[in-house]
């Protein structure tokens, strides 16, 4: 017998995968905004949550059903290979959390904005604020130690581009805003726009 | 750098995939090597050397 020898079974496709997953977000989060928009009209609409965890739930179900067609497609994969994948679905299922739980937070008054900076609760911040800070930890430490290589050196890449993206555009904002020509400093839209630089070089270094 | 690795791949009949797996590196990574966008760590190029028994120097090509 030589190396070669063996088949592996057929995979699912990444692309698919990933479609679920991104068209699941997608179709949860305008059905929010949508449901949130309704709302400030003064109809009466079923709670954001319950339809933020419904449609999760669905393209859950859509998922499950696409891969049950591959039966068990990871039994000849690596551990190292398992617990990449495992990295990538806890950050997912993070990101789902925390939208929800960010959902949970609207109390339904007038003007809540998900990603904006009005006030909400104590308790559900501190809820989002934990998992957030647990579970990026636990998934960014099984990821860091289960990724290829070449996939280190395009996430590498990919953390010095945010970190451009931060010490280019923070100062000039700073100054800008201190001379009065721009609002002040949003720390939110410094981390998107560092994820978004981090995202960029990511995707073009690996997939390239 | 250049290689010989999309032609020895073919000559096995295995696509990026199947050669990715039995390295335990991604397809991409199998991609990036073959078009000389990803110069592959001295570890994986062993074990690339071992898989087609043959030297590194036969897979790979410095000299341009």
């Amino acid at each position: 017998m030589t190396a070669f020898d063996s088949t592996p079974p057929r995979q699912p496709s990444l692309w698919w995968t990933c479609g679920i997953i991104i068209a699941t977000a997608f179709v949860a989060g305008a059905a929010s905004g949508y449901l949130d928009a309704v709302r400030e009209d003064g109809a009466s609409v079923p709670p954001t949550p319950l339809i933020f965890g419904l449609v999760s739930a669905a393209g859950a179900a859509v998922l499950a059903i696409y891969l049950a067609r591959f039966g068990r497609f990871w039994a000849h994969w690596s551990p190292r290979k398992r617990l990449y994948i495992a990295s990538l679905l806890l950050a997912a299922g993070l990101g789902f959390a925390v939208s929800l739980g960010l959902q949970m937070a609207n109390d339904g008054s007038a003007g809540f904005d998900t990603f904006g900076n009005g006030r909400i609760a104590f308790a559900p911040a501190l809820a989002v604020s934990v998992l957030w800070t647990v579970g990026m930890a636990i998934s960014i430490i099984m990821y860091q130690r289960n990724i290829d290589e070449h996939e280190k050196q395009a996430y590498l890449w990919a953390g010095l581009a945010g970190f451009y993206a931060v010490i280019f555009v923070v100062p000039v904002w700073w100054l800008m805003a201190r001379a009065g020509q721009l609002p002040p400093v949003d720390g939110m839209v410094i981390f998107l726009l560092a994820v978004a630089a981090n995202a960029v070089v990511y995707f073009w270094t690996k997939f390239r | 750098m250049k290689n010989k690795l999309k032609i020895l791949r073919a000559m096995h009949n295995l696509s990026q995939a199947e050669l990715g797996d039995r390295l335990d590196v991604s397809r991409q990574a199998i991609n990036a090597i073959e078009t000389g966008k990803y110069d592959p760590s001295l570890p994986l190029a062993f074990k690339l050397s071992r898989l087609f028994n043959l030297p590194i120097e036969e897979i790979f090509d410095d000299s341009l």
